[in-house]
């Protein structure tokens, strides 16, 4: 039996062993780079949307107002910001700080419909349309690429007229424009990895194409994940704030940052001096969409040095 | 038609046998210019390659970069197709197989990769990476039975302490530590044969002893065969039984290693040890390097593919059309015969070469002028090329320099050992 | 020509310092070769970098590196480039990435040549030819790409880039590692006729110790950071003192070999670098002390001197 090369064992493994190789690869470059840059702004950012989760999730017991139904209707039309009502109240008498906090609910919800969907299907498809290469993959890009060439705001208008009102629905038709963003970082990370030696020796053992492409390639792709995943929700959380502006989808009485925004607009608030129907949806639209772009690019400037120094 | 060594035994008795293997790959080409091209390119990694493995033996495949040895662990394996030729494992020709029938055969060959930094997946911790063959192959399913496989056999290739070791990731190890888990995961189904491609290269010189031991070990304790591809003459001649050299996607000699080493025959063998740094400064002395580098394999050399290099060169190697192009080339650099020649030869482009000739376009008033300069060159080349010339003739306007074709080029048997070169 | 006075580089990483240099000292004549030797992670790269000031942002350089008297940390950046590619130049292991693939050779050579020196198009074509030809490699290739050449060629293309005006200094980091056997051997035979020709004064960084017997006059030998012996090419194969180098030579696998010998243990990690001789946990004659006084380089004979608190006993 050949001894060891390792005089050092006993140092190294007192290391911390990582918890799952997948949420380990995801925390440990978290808390390697907090004092850089990246590192800065991935904390800002993840605080700001871990804030928006806990908000969203706790809107029955934070908001004050009820915000549905007649019973929403509190105080007079168009009230300033006071004590009683921190961001004033609408053009039906509603609370409009209640509405913004259920507010991040209707966008959470479309979120999670829409861009966790997206993945959902994206990446399998990007996965198994890579690995196979050839006339599948061909045929498979050709149509991914047709829908990706749409314009994403006018492709989620035409899916969301056809489909008709509602929050799920609202969610689908992102979900339709998501699918070809994800499937084609998929894919092009698995055209990438497919060529590295540890995937061919996965072959050399025996191992069956299924087996290959999720124990070998599917695991290392999703690392890339979390950046694309949280700039396309950024970018998503816009695209349905857009939808229900121009009346689509998300109907009144239902609150949403984008329809209120549409409402206030409609009236002519601000012409008339109301700020604050107008300011603070727009607000919150603005805060996630930045947390979500800071923890994206933070996550980015991370991962990617990461990655590419793994293969030296 | 697999060549035999002088006192072999019917091919049934190797552990392997390749018969006469060819691997092209096609060289990409864009959609366009293929239209202008009248036959597809490919590039000839493996041309035609035969030898067989003994079980028990460790056989070296030697050869720089390029020369196709790559290929051929990868082809044995299946992991490359192979475009004609044979390849019987324990007996059974398993060339065509289909993928679904060679998946079960994995278990009794497997392969080792050159970097270790590469070879193992990063998304899995050591433990899960060894002991995934068991799973694959259905040897084990219970995390608890893989776990014990596992700790057995990496305490077997020294990666200790192994409680500590299973859990951590391949970025957490160190070169030498990846390697000897690639060999963990390698050895852990008990194969027959084991391709080694060049597994100490990318280690520190102070560690490859550690591994080349280890590996001995093994050979030793599980009657293993190695396939060990490398370009390291040096840990070819300490660890191997019989070795073939290859250049250029053909074997050019083959024996038992102590033979070849003491005495080699082929003059590229020959050039190979020679090219050898040897760590001893009082031991300098100048050497007989063959000139340029090795061509591509799009379009290998005719006859005996390192006849635009050797030393020892005959006319009957395969001189053609390119050599007489190449070597007018290297005349350009003298300033006095490039001006000359530019003159009355005209630029190297107006020139074509089309495998034993090579012709260019002429005006009938200028012939003689180029053909008596062409004789004047020709005196001035290289003995072996000058006498290669088979002609000089005029055709359609073009002046067309012709050379003698090549003698026929097929391995024969010389003090014990198999070398294809017509010095013998 | 060139020395090194206690030259220590440190890169600061999250985790901490990394000692990838400690106190090196050594100099190069004029017209001399010297090779640097080590392992993964000696650092001779990093030497290389630092005497070429091509280091990573944050790291803590101290000590002096003296070209000609003139000390190199002291210059301005202006003078350091030009400096560098007229005085000093550096050829690396990989050309592939070291060479602009947007760019032809030819361009590549004009570019360098008129960035330091004020000459026409004209002539610096004529010196890119001479240059290019004396490394044979043939002037109807000068508009090619670098991706249309050999790893050999390219190799030769860089040592020519290098050359072309005429630095007094030439850096070769690992330039051989990534050729095969017989393109190493040309390349070689190129860097002798170098030094025969030119009286240049080369700095061989390299793993292999099989070229640096070829091709060096002098050598220094690298472990963790540190000098561990400094000699003429003869004296440190021949005799050597250091355990380490002793240990390492009889490692090496050629031709002769007859057992296969390596060292137990792994180079140190930089950040916790052992204390006192960073040899000693896996040195086989280490002895207790040898873990607490850190030994300094010491001439057991003349122009020989190695790093070991033990050294007499082994010369």
């Amino acid at each position: 039996m050949t001894e060891s090369d390792d005089s050092f064992a006993d140092l190294k493994a007192q290391q911390p062993v990582l918890p799952r190789p997948f949420l380990g690869r995801l925390l440990y470059p978290l808390m390697e780079n907090r004092r850089t840059l990246a590192g800065v702004l991935s904390w800002i950012g993840l605080g700001i949307v871990v804030a928006f989760i806990v908000i969203a999730v706790l809107a029955p017991i934070l908001a004050p107002y009820p915000v549905q139904g007649p019973s929403a209707i509190v105080a007079p039309k168009l009230q300033p910001p006071s004590l009683t009502h921190l961001m004033g109240t609408d053009e039906s008498g509603q609370d409009v700080f209640s509405r913004v906090l259920w507010g991040a609910q209707t966008s959470l919800e479309v979120m999670a419909i829409g861009v966790v969907l997206a993945l959902a299907i994206g990446f399998p498809v990007g996965l198994y349309s890579g690995y196979s290469g050839g006339a599948v993959d061909r045929i498979i890009l050709l149509v991914m690429d047709s829908i990706y060439a749409f314009p994403g705001l006018l492709l989620a208008l035409l899916v969301a007229v056809m489909l008709g009102k509602g929050v799920f629905n609202i969610g689908i038709a992102i979900t339709v424009i998501y699918i070809p963003l994800y499937y084609r970082v998929t894919r092009n990370q698995t055209l990438s990895i497919r060529e590295e030696p540890y995937v061919e020796a996965a072959r050399g053992l025996g191992a069956r194409p299924w087996t290959i492409m999720w124990s070998y390639i599917a695991y290392n792709v999703l690392v890339t994940i979390p950046v694309i995943f949280a700039l396309s929700a950024a970018d998503a959380i816009l695209t349905a704030a857009g939808l229900s502006f121009l009346g689509l989808g998300i109907q009144w009485p239902t609150p949403d940052w984008g329809l209120d925004l549409s409402i206030a607009n409609t009236f002519g608030d601000i012409g008339n001096g109301i700020w604050w129907t107008s300011f603070f949806p727009g607000l919150m639209i603005i805060l996630l969409t930045v947390g979500l772009s800071f923890l994206g690019e933070g996550l980015n400037d991370i991962v990617n040095p990461l990655l590419r120094k793994e293969r030296a | 038609m697999t060549v035999r060594m002088p006192g072999d035994e019917f091919s049934d008795n190797s552990l392997l046998d390749v018969g006469n293997l060819r691997v092209y790959y096609p060289v990409k080409v864009p959609l366009i210019q293929r239209f202008f091209q009248s036959e597809k390119p490919f590039v000839h990694a493996v041309d035609g390659v035969s030898f067989n493995l003994k079980a028990g033996e460790i056989f070296g495949l030697i050869g720089e970069s390029g020369c196709g040895k790559t290929t051929i662990g990868r082809a044995v394996l299946r992991l490359v197709e192979a475009t004609s030729g044979t390849i019987r494992f324990e007996g059974v020709d398993i060339t065509h197989l289909p993928e679904s029938k060679v998946r079960p055969l994995r278990q009794r060959m497997q392969i080792i990769f050159q970097d270790p930094h590469a070879s193992l997946n990063p998304a899995m911790s050591i433990g899960q990476g060894i002991g995934h063959p068991l799973k694959i192959h259905g040897l084990a399913w219970l995390e608890a039975d893989v776990r014990k496989e596992v700790l057995a056999v990496m305490r077997e290739v020294g990666l200790t302490p192994e409680e500590q070791l299973y859990d951590k990731l391949p970025k957490d190890l160190s070169g030498g530590q990846k390697q000897r888990a690639a060999i963990a995961r390698a050895i852990i189904l008990r194969p027959q044969l084991i391709v080694a491609d060049e597994p100490v290269a990318m280690l520190d010189m102070s560690i490859r002893a550690k591994v080349l031991e280890l590996m001995l070990d093994l050979k030793e304790k599980y009657h293993l065969t190695y396939l060990f591809i490398t370009h390291d003459l040096a840990t070819a001649k300490f660890l191997c039984d019989r070795i073939a050299i290859m250049y250029l996607g053909r074997i050019v000699e083959t024996g038992p290693a102590k033979d070849i080493y003491e005495s080699p025959k082929h003059p590229y063998t020959r050039a190979l040890l020679q090219a050898i740094p040897i760590p001893d400064p009082m031991r300098r002395a100048p050497k007989v390097l063959p000139k340029g580098e090795v061509p591509d394999a799009i379009h290998p050399p005719m006859g005996c593919r390192f006849h635009p290099r050797c030393p020892a060169v005959l006319p009957t190697c395969g001189w053609e059309a390119r050599d007489f192009l190449d070597y007018l080339e290297e005349r350009r650099s003298d300033p006095e015969k490039g001006r000359e020649d530019e003159l009355i030869l005209g630029s190297l482009e107006v020139w074509k070469a089309n495998g034993l000739e090579a012709g260019r376009p002429c005006e009938p008033e200028n012939i003689a002028i180029i053909t008596e300069y062409v004789r004047s060159v020709f005196r001035e080349a290289p003995a072996p090329m000058a006498q290669a010339l088979d002609d000089i003739k005029v055709k359609e306007g073009r002046i067309i320099v012709v050379f003698r074709s090549p003698a026929a080029l097929a391995p024969k048997e010389v003090e014990g050992r198999l070398v294809e070169c017509l010095l013998y | 020509m060139l020395r090194t006075e206690d030259l220590s580089v440190h890169y600061a990483t999250s985790r901490g310092y990394i000692h990838a240099l400690d106190n090196i000292s050594l100099d190069v004549a004029s017209g001399e070769t010297v090779g640097i030797v080590g392992e993964t992670g000696c650092g001779k790269s990093t030497l290389g970098k630092a005497i070429l000031s091509i280091l990573p942002p944050r790291t803590r350089v101290t000590g002096h590196l003296l070209f000609r008297g003139t000390d190199l940390n002291a210059l301005d950046r202006e003078a350091l480039r030009r400096l560098q590619g007229e005085e000093i130049a550096l050829i690396f292991q990989d050309p592939v990435t070291r060479l602009n693939p947007l760019m032809t050779i030819q361009e590549h050579f004009l570019e360098t040549i008129r960035a330091h020196q004020k000459v026409s198009k004209r002539e610096a074509l004529e010196r890119t030819t001479a240059a290019l030809t004396s490394m044979r490699v043939p002037e109807s290739r000068i508009r090619n790409y670098p991706h249309e050449f050999s790893g050999g060629m390219r190799q030769r293309i860089m040592i020519a880039l290098a050359l072309v005006l005429t630095p007094s200094l030439l850096v070769a980091d690992e330039p051989t590692t990534s050729l095969d056997v017989i393109v190493e051997a040309q390349i070689l035979e190129i860097l002798q006729d170098l030094k025969r020709n030119y009286r240049m004064s080369l700095l061989l960084i390299t793993h292999n110790l099989g070229i640096v017997a070829e091709v060096c006059d002098r050598v220094a030998v690298l472990y963790a950071g540190k000098v561990v012996e400094l000699g003429s090419v003869t004296d440190i194969f021949a005799r050597p003192v250091h355990p380490y180098t002793r240990l390492l030579l009889q490692s090496i696998i050629h031709l002769d070999t007859k057992e296969l010998r390596s060292i137990d243990g792994q180079p140190p990690d930089l950040l916790f670098p052992p204390s006192g001789c960073r040899f000693h946990p896996r040195c086989p004659y280490a002895k207790p002390v040898c873990q607490e006084k850190v030994p300094p380089l010491e001439e057991f004979r003349p122009g020989q001197s190695a790093a070991c608190l033990f050294g007499k006993d082994f010369v």
